[in-house]
This record gives structure tokens, C-alpha cells and sequence, in this order.
């Protein structure tokens, strides 16, 4: 699945997106045609793909953002079946895959495409349904899940990768691209996908390498093995997945919604486009669903709101050239998401009208409310709040934190309410991270909140005692850090290469005092080797900067401040 | 006599500033609806009986009416708990020894790098205590956890707000503010119009937690502010190789006397340290009395611009 880059009509340059890998430092982990043309290839090293195309726009990918992106996208795409889930991923990332998340939707459409005359019809309203959402998807309708896996994901990987090299290069849009594919129903099972190479079998990297040494490369010849010889030289999962995938093996869509007794639907007889009539009916809806949710002692962690619109005015001309080019919205959904399951109404509340708000203060629609539905799509049971002999105040605050940082991240935004975690790294920057305090883990499961709440340093280095001076101890690292750090213009320095006197805020001064240096080095697995020298100094107004040389370059940079 | 039921929700009025105010401003500050006249005497609640000796009774007048106001103040609060600072020094100079609880703070910086975080982080360290959490606003995402640490703040109990802007910001402080289960808040907040401040100094007294803002000395001097209590902060340079030192100036203090400086270290262990005493530094300003500031309820500083 992919973004459908509109914004920008007249030809792409090449975009490179990157993240950082724990052992090997800024890597990249997607990039476009244009860049692929150029050599850039995923998994490999930022510094090395930004010398292949130097003229690259390189952004950091945000891998939370999209898997959330995903997970609302998988929530609004009931209309098409009640039964939807994303992919499950293995433990080791599958081969040809250069993100270890997941990225496919899952629909089961048992029975449902005679509503909408055929399988073909069905795959070309979804497909015009992901367009409208502002992405672009490769579909396939199979059998069994791994089939219609390998063939949205293989059969026109090459044909696309050409075609996408021309979009980028004319700047059109996605929508041109070829998207659909069906699994014929009258042929024998798992024919379809004979020709497609072995990686289309979800199988580890190690797997793959292992039969393109045997000079295995499609499944064709893969089938072809005897199953006995392959079940003792190969783990279970290849049987597994090739069971799954030619032999109609039932595969399990974990599904994102809600149990039926956990859904509330209400159509209206008639069409409105009231605010308060809304507003009345999620209210009853939610009372409601906090009813059901007592009796089984569960709080809503994720909550979706679903409102049906139909068209219920006669727009005049205007709107209608406005709007050609728009899809008209068949639904809305509102999502939110919580960092301790509740069960408060009140709270749940007021946690959607935020998001109504939003929406309704774009003004009037000619879109009007037809049926709303309110879902729990994710619940957990609510703590019980034991009262404990001596640590009563933090079972308290733990549930009032938990609301505030509800409220804070349904206004602000996931990322802006962070907590923070220290990591034993040597470089400063990389010595710690903020991390958000709700939202989805890396397989697309929502975090958990218990142990999110009781969040402690996985070992406490601090209390570590060595001989060499501890950099735990106070005043040896900055209040304030500055990212990145500022580069200054040290005036002069001793014949130690102790700094003695440097520019700030325009005015030179002389430094008081200078402690240091702290020598700190990189490991070569963290990309680009640092060698920097450490020194805390007190200039003669009495302020405390933490500044360093980089012993390649040679220059000066400030990086904190004793604030 | 007057509206007194310290209805604190509604919006005050900003306090009065007339250029042709008398050298002292005996309006309470933050008291809502009041057009108090300058003169002492008609401002007397009927409940006080009238004192009998004549030359002690000025002083007696402006005692009670300085507690009458206080308590009136201070209604909304949920108790009359004091958040000590852990510095014996610094608590001195507070009236009651310490912070009150659901009250604002301000530190305000001379200049960049002078020790403002580490001063709020080192009160608020006290005011976190019994599973209480601590909340930074932090919009330039700058405070560096490890030093943190380093200070005894328990990182468990720490959440960051990074706000995209300064109404999210303002939002966002005052959501946390009000929150029971917050200890204590830092913001980093550039300009504060009038309202802001009153927003956020409701929220504090509703939530009970002590609201540590910092802010630059001269927007400061200009702008309003609800605090109780401003401290200016600079950084000392005393020859000491692993303290930092700190010059603090008593820039506001309700209920207690303005203009207080001391000096404050704080060691490699994230404690409080005493300056060291010499000739002559003995606080000349904490010694000398101020007779006619005292009579005159000393209290309130006379700000130049009214919010």
C-alpha cells in the first residue's frame, strides 16, 4: 500500500525514507523508483544511499504513525465486510520485506460479493475505495489468505516497479497502475500461484537464501521437491506456509472489531444534519456500551464511531465543479484510542466530541447522518483497584494520570505526550528516547497499559559503581541538550586543547573554568564513528555550557546547557 | 462590604493600576470583583472590632486585613499544605516555609544557561512525593532525561508534553494543572497574556499541585502574572569545582516580604547547599526594616503595566 503522491504533480525527485537501526545505525527502509534507478536499495546505509543520489529528500520514516495509518484505515473498511484484520507477522522478518511490520489489510468476503455483482465488481469498489482515501493497494481474491497474499503481493511486482518509474518520472497519479488481481475459482488450487518466486510464501530470509542455493527460485519448482525431503532439511514453517498457501490450509484473521454484543447501531429514519441529534444518540449509545461493558468488568481501550452519510441536499453548480474530482464520503469514522482501558461514559465522552468538534466546525455538509455506530473494537479488563497496605496514593494517581494523558493525546496528538527512558549508550543523544505514552505496538497489537504504567529502566546502570568517574553523578550532563548540536567559535584554546575563551550569543568571553575533557567515542556499528572531546565550562558570567570538539573536524559545537 | 465569596471561577477583573496609585498597592492582587479604595480604614470588614490603642492600631488593621485577604485568596485552595523546597534557606523566606499547594511559581532567567531548569526541577522534586507525578512542558524538547535522573527525579513519574504551539501549550498546562494527580509542573512559557495566567492559577488551586513556570526576566517585568511567588534567578560563580551556585532574588512573594536575595548551591549529589557566609553579605536586605513597606503591606509589588 502506498500514498498517492498528488500533492506534487509536475515529476518526483528521488525520496528516500529512513529509521534507525538499533546496530547499524540510519538505514534506509523505503525508497522510491526514482531513487531505486539511482541504486538506493532498502536495508541499505543512509550515507551510503545519500552518495548514490545525493540530491535525494531524505525523511525519517515514522513507523508508529504507520501502522496507525493502517489500523484506521483496516477499522473503516467494514463497509466492505465485517470480517477485517492486518496480517500477522512470524518473529523474523519475511524475506523481501525491509520492514518488520505489518502491511496488508485482510477482508474475508465469504458470500459478499454478490452484493456487489461479482468478485471483479467488489475488487474494483474496493479499489476505488482506497483511492479515495488518499492511498493506492494492490488487491488479489483468492481462496485462502495465503494465496491471495502472494498474488496482491508478487504477481505485478516487476510490471509495477516499471510503471511506477514512469509515474514518478510524468508525475500522474497511482491510480493508473494495474491493482487487481483474481485467483480464477475453476482452477486447481494454489495454480495461480506457481509462477511467482519462492518469497511469495512469507518465508524467513534465511529459508530463501537457503533454496536459492539449491536453485529454487519459483514455487513451480519448489512443489516439485519431495515433501518428506523438505519437512528434515527445512524448518516447519516452509510446510506451514506452503500448506497455507497451495493447499487451502485455514488460516486465522485476527480480527481489529468488535464482538457483536460490544457494537451499538442505530439508523435514523430519516437523514440528519444535526449536531445535537448526534450528539443525543452517541450518548444514549455509549451509556449503553458502558452497561454492557460492566457486566463483563471490561474497559474501552479503542473506541470507533461510525457515522453512514448519504447525500441530502441538492448541491448548486459550484459545489459540484468543487467537488468533481472528490469522492462523496460514504461514512466517517472517529477513532480513539486510551491509555488504561475506562469505563467512565463521561470520560469517553468527552473524549469524542473533541474529535466531532473537529469535524463539524468545517461547517455544513450536503452530507447528511443516515446510521451511527459506536464499537469497542479493543477492551481489557479493568484493574481492580486493590487498596494496599501502604501504597494506597499510587493506585489513585495511576487512574487520574491515566485520564489526563487520554485527554492530552486525543487533543495533542500521540507524539506530543511522551515519558522518557534512558538507555545505556555512550553517545549523549542516543542516551535517551521520549516515547509516546499510547498507541500500537510494532505488530500492529495495541500496547499494553499495564506495563506502560509501571515503566521502569529494564537494568538501573546508575547504581553500577566502577572506578572511573561516573557520568550518572550530577552537573556532569546538561539540563538542556540541544539537538543538534550548535556549532560555536572557539577563539582560543591552550596547548592542552583546553578551551579558553569563545564567542557566545555574539560577544566573546573568557572561560572561567574548564573541566574535561570526557572523551567519548562511537562504535563503528552506529553509522559514522563520532570522536568528540567533552568539556563542561564556566564562562565569566557564570553560565554552564557543555561543549565539545569533534576531533575529526575539528571544530567546536555546543551541546547543553547547565540551565 | 465588598463580593467576598471568592467565587474564583468567575473571570477577575484585572487588578486596578492607576498612574496616580500612592507608593504601595494595597489591592489584593488576585482577588476577584474588587474596586478596594486606596484608604485603609473604609475597607475594614464590619466583623472587626475596632482596635482601642490608637498607635498600635494601624499596624494591627493592616495585620488583619493582610490575614482576611490571604485567607480570602487562598479559598480556593484544596489545603493549607506547604511544599517544602528542601532548602532550609529558601524556605526562610516563604511565609509558612514552603510552597503552597495549588499555587504558581515563577522563576524567572537573566539570561540562557543560568540554572533555571535545575532550580525547578530541585523544588519540584519535593512536591512529587507520595506517588505524585511530575509534568515538563516542553515545547523546544530540550530537557535531557539522564541529568534529570542524575537530579533524583524518579523518570517513572515524569511526562513530557512537546505541544506543537503556544494554545496547545497553554491548553495542555492547564488540562495538567488541574489533574490531583500532578505534583508538580514545569513550562517553559514565552509570553502569558492575563487571562492565560488566570486560567492556569484556577487550575492549579482545583488540582493542588505546585505550577513551576519559567520565564525570561523582562517579558515578565511586562506582562502579568497570577504567581504567589517569583524568584529571579542567576548563576554565581563562587570557587567551588563540583557545586553550582545560585544567585536568587525574592521578585514577588504574597504574604511575605519582596527583595530577599541568597545564594544556593546545589552539589554533585543533588543536594541543597548553604553559601558560605562572608563579611558584610549578611542579607543587609533580610536585616534592614523597611518600616513604611511594612506598614504598607510590602507584599505587593507595584507592577507598571496592569494585565
Amino acid at each position: 500500500m502506498q500514498a498517492d503522491p498528488q500533492a506534487n504533480p509536475t515529476g518526483i525527485g528521488p525520496i528516500i525514507l529512513h529509521s534507525r537501526d538499533a546496530r547499524r545505525g540510519r538505514v534506509v527502509t523505503a525508497a522510491n523508483a526514482t531513487a531505486r534507478a539511482l541504486g538506493a536499495v532498502p536495508q541499505m546505509q543512509l550515507t551510503q544511499a545519500s552518495t548514490l543520489c545525493p540530491e535525494a529528500q531524505l525523511i525519517e520514516q515514522d513507523l508508529q504513525a504507520d501502522i496507525e495509518s493502517l489500523c484506521s484505515l483496516a477499522e473503516s473498511s467494514q463497509c466492505f465486510s465485517p470480517i477485517v484484520g492486518i496480517e500477522q507477522l512470524d518473529t523474523q522478518p519475511w524475506a523481501g520485506r525491509s520492514l518488520h511490520q505489518p502491511q496488508s489489510i485482510l477482508l474475508d468476503i465469504t458470500g459478499i460479493a454478490p452484493l456487489f455483482g461479482g468478485d471483479a465488481k467488489l475488487a474494483a469498489a474496493v479499489h476505488r475505495w482506497v483511492l479515495d482515501q488518499g492511498y493506492w493497494a494492490s488487491i488479489a481474491i483468492a481462496n485462502s489468505v495465503g494465496t491471495a497474499w502472494a498474488l496482491s503481493n508478487y504477481t505485478r511486482r516487476s510490471q509495477i516497479a516499471a510503471d511506477l518509474a514512469e509515474i514518478e518520472r510524468l508525475g500522474n497519479t497511482l491510480s493508473l497502475l494495474p491493482a487487481i488481481t483474481i485467483a480464477q475459482p475453476n482452477e486447481p488450487i494454489g495454480a495461480a500461484i506457481y509462477p511467482l518466486a519462492i518469497e511469495a510464501l512469507r518465508l524467513e530470509q534465511a529459508t530463501v537464501t537457503k533454496l536459492h542455493r539449491l536453485g529454487i527460485r519459483k514455487i513451480a519448482q519448489l512443489v516439485e521437491l519431495p515433501r518428506s525431503g523438505l519437512a528434515s532439511r527445512f524448518n516447519e514453517q516452509l510446510l506451514q506456509r506452503m500448506d497455507q498457501s497451495l493447499h487451502n490450509q485455514c488460516e486465522p484473521i485476527l480480527t481489529l472489531h468488535a464482538s457483536p454484543e460490544l457494537a451499538i447501531e442505530e439508523c435514523l429514519e430519516h437523514p440528519t444534519p444535526l449536531r445535537t441529534t448526534i450528539d443525543a444518540i452517541v450518548t444514549e449509545q455509549i451509556h449503553r456500551l458502558t452497561r454492557v461493558l460492566d457486566t463483563i468488568g471490561h474497559g474501552v481501550v479503542r473506541l470507533v464511531c461510525r457515522i453512514e452519510m448519504e447525500l441530502n441536499a441538492i448541491p448548486i453548480e459550484s459545489d459540484i465543479e468543487n467537488q468533481s474530482g472528490q469522492p462523496p464520503p460514504v461514512a466517517r469514522v472517529f477513532q480513539i484510542g486510551l491509555y488504561r482501558p475506562s469505563n467512565e461514559p463521561q470520560h469517553l465522552l468527552w473524549l469524542l466530541q473533541g474529535q466531532l468538534d473537529a469535524h463539524y466546525a468545517k461547517g455544513p455538509s450536503h452530507y447528511w447522518a443516515r446510521s451511527i455506530s459506536i464499537q469497542a473494537t479493543l477492551t481489557a479488563p479493568l484493574t481492580w483497584q486493590q487498596s494496599d497496605l501502604f501504597d494506597r496514593h499510587s493506585t489513585i494517581h495511576r487512574d487520574a494520570i491515566a485520564k489526563l494523558v487520554d485527554n492530552l493525546s486525543a487533543r495533542m496528538g500521540r507524539a506530543a505526550v511522551v515519558a522518557p527512558s534512558i538507555q545505556r549508550d555512550p553517545q549523549p543523544e542516543l542516551a535517551y528516547s521520549w516515547r509516546p505514552l499510547t498507541g500500537w505496538r510494532k505488530d500492529g497489537k495495541i500496547q499494553e497499559t499495564k506495563r506502560k504504567l509501571a515503566r521502569t529502566p529494564k537494568r538501573d546502570f546508575s547504581e553500577q559503581q566502577g572506578l572511573e568517574p561516573d557520568s550518572n553523578e550530577l552537573w556532569r550532563r546538561p539540563v538542556r541538550l540541544l539537538h543538534p548540536p550548535k556549532k560555536i567559535d572557539m577563539q582560543q584554546v591552550d596547548e592542552n586543547g583546553n578551551p579558553l575563551r569563545m564567542v557566545y550569543q555574539g560577544s566573546p568571553l573568557s572561560i572561567l573554568r574548564a573541566t574535561g575533557p570526557e572523551r567519548i567515542d562511537t562504535g563503528w556499528w552506529q553509522g559514522a564513528t563520532q570522536q568528540r572531546d567533552y568539556f563542561r565550562v564556566e564562562l565569566s558570567t557564570a553560565v554552564w555550557l557543555w561543549v565539545y570538539r569533534d576531533r575529526r573536524e575539528q571544530n567546536w559545537y555546543l551541546h547543553g546547557e547547565f540551565d | 462590604m465588598l463580593a467576598l465569596d471568592a467565587d474564583s471561577n468567575k473571570p477577575a477583573k484585572p487588578p486596578p493600576m492607576t498612574p496616580d496609585l500612592p507608593l504601595f498597592d494595597l489591592t489584593p492582587f488576585n482577588l476577584p470583583l474588587f474596586d478596594l479604595p486606596i484608604d485603609v480604614p473604609t475597607s475594614v470588614p464590619s466583623s472587626v472590632p475596632p482596635t482601642e490603642q490608637p498607635e498600635s492600631s494601624a499596624f494591627q488593621k493592616r495585620e488583619q486585613l493582610s490575614r482576611q485577604i490571604r485567607e480570602m485568596e487562598t479559598t480556593g485552595r484544596p489545603g493549607q499544605e506547604r511544599i517544602s523546597s528542601g532548602c532550609r534557606t529558601m524556605d526562610r523566606h516563604l511565609p509558612g516555609g514552603g510552597y503552597a499547594g495549588g499555587s504558581m511559581l515563577e522563576l524567572l532567567r537573566s539570561g540562557p544557561g543560568t540554572g533555571l531548569s535545575s532550580i525547578a526541577l530541585m523544588i519540584a522534586r519535593q512536591a512529587i512525593v507520595e506517588g505524585k507525578y511530575l509534568v515538563l512542558v516542553d515545547p523546544q524538547r530540550q530537557f535531557y532525561p539522564p541529568a534529570m535522573k542524575s537530579l533524583g527525579i524518579p523518570l517513572e513519574r515524569v511526562i513530557a508534553l512537546q505541544p506543537a504551539n503556544h494554545a496547545d501549550a497553554i491548553w495542555g498546562l492547564a488540562q495538567v494543572l488541574r489533574c490531583p494527580a500532578v505534583g508538580a509542573v514545569i513550562a517553559e512559557v514565552g509570553t502569558l497574556e492575563d487571562r492565560a495566567a488566570r486560567k492556569l492559577q484556577l487550575a492549579a488551586e482545583q488540582g493542588g499541585g505546585l505550577g513551576v513556570l519559567l520565564r525570561d526576566a523582562r517579558s515578565a517585568r511586562t506582562q502579568p502574572s497570577w504567581a504567589d511567588v517569583q524568584w529571579t534567578v542567576r548563576s554565581a560563580s563562587l570557587q567551588d569545582q563540583d557545586i553550582r551556585w545560585f544567585h536568587l532574588e525574592l521578585a514577588r512573594c504574597s504574604g511575605g516580604r519582596t527583595g530577599a536575595r541568597l545564594t544556593v548551591g546545589v552539589n554533585r549529589h543533588g543536594q541543597w547547599i548553604e553559601a558560605p557566609i562572608t563579611q558584610g553579605s549578611r542579607h543587609e536586605h533580610a536585616s534592614a526594616l523597611h518600616l513604611a513597606a511594612q506598614l504598607a503591606q510590602p507584599t505587593r509589588r507595584r507592577r507598571d503595566i496592569a494585565g
